[in-house]
């Protein structure tokens, strides 16, 4: 039945939007870990936890793909699944990303004043929080 | 617009019609949380989608959204 097909993909939606952010955090999280303790080698368990997030944001990527390609053929589907509040959402979402990677940015500058800080590590941690942002702010949006 | 509130008739129409939001969101071609957040007055629609509801309750946009001084 067409009611329930709708309803079935947004909650598959929901479900890998939760999955990639849990996947994402975990993953790029290690990294931020590795370069915050300077560890010369990666501890195994953090290696593991490395590769077990990695694979949950891959299951996760391709699903949404799947759905993705699914959709491509009907457009009604899409356009109830794609709907205005979908866009609202979405945009909420970004806008978040938008101020915590300024806010993020503006507290490195201001210990720029006083400390060093790796330029890399800077990096990764904006970029970091700017996607976790946007991923649990869509999350919270798009709940019931 | 600060001082102003979107209210509306939905829940009413759609219990005098006996129908489920599932069911409003398929015949309007929007999700059941779409629904389910103008209900509840989290979400504005578009006067698009705002047109289609009324169109499908068969009364004016005026009569299914009110908009009422806080």
């Amino acid at each position: 039945m067409e009611t329930s097909m709708i309803e079935k993909l947004d909650t598959a939606r929901s479900s890998f939007l939760k999955w990639a952010t849990v996947g994402y955090a975990i993953w790029f999280g290690t990294y931020i870990v590795t370069d915050l303790f300077k560890w010369p080698e990666i501890p195994s368990v953090l290696q593991g936890v490395r590769i077990l997030g990695w694979l949950i944001l891959l299951v996760s990527g391709i699903r949404a793909m799947k759905l993705k390609r699914e959709l491509r053929w009907d457009k009604k589907m899409r356009g109830a699944l794609e709907g205005e509040l979908h866009q609202y959402n979405l945009r909420r979402s970004f806008q978040m990303g938008f101020f915590v990677v300024m806010g993020v940015t503006a507290v490195f500058l201001m210990f720029s004043l006083f400390y060093i800080i790796p330029a890399l590590l800077v990096t990764k941690v904006i970029f970091y929080l700017g996607g976790l942002t946007v991923l649990i702010s869509k999350m919270f949006y798009n709940r019931d | 617009m600060e001082n102003q509130e979107l209210s509306n008739q939905i829940k009413v129409q759609r219990a005098m019609k006996n129908i489920t939001q599932e069911e409003l969101a398929a015949h309007i071609g929007v999700t059941r949380k779409t629904i389910n957040t103008i209900e509840t007055g989290k979400f504005v629609p578009s006067t698009i989608l705002a047109i289609k509801l009324a169109r499908f309750f068969e009364i004016k946009v005026e009569e299914l959204f009110t908009l009422n001084e806080k």
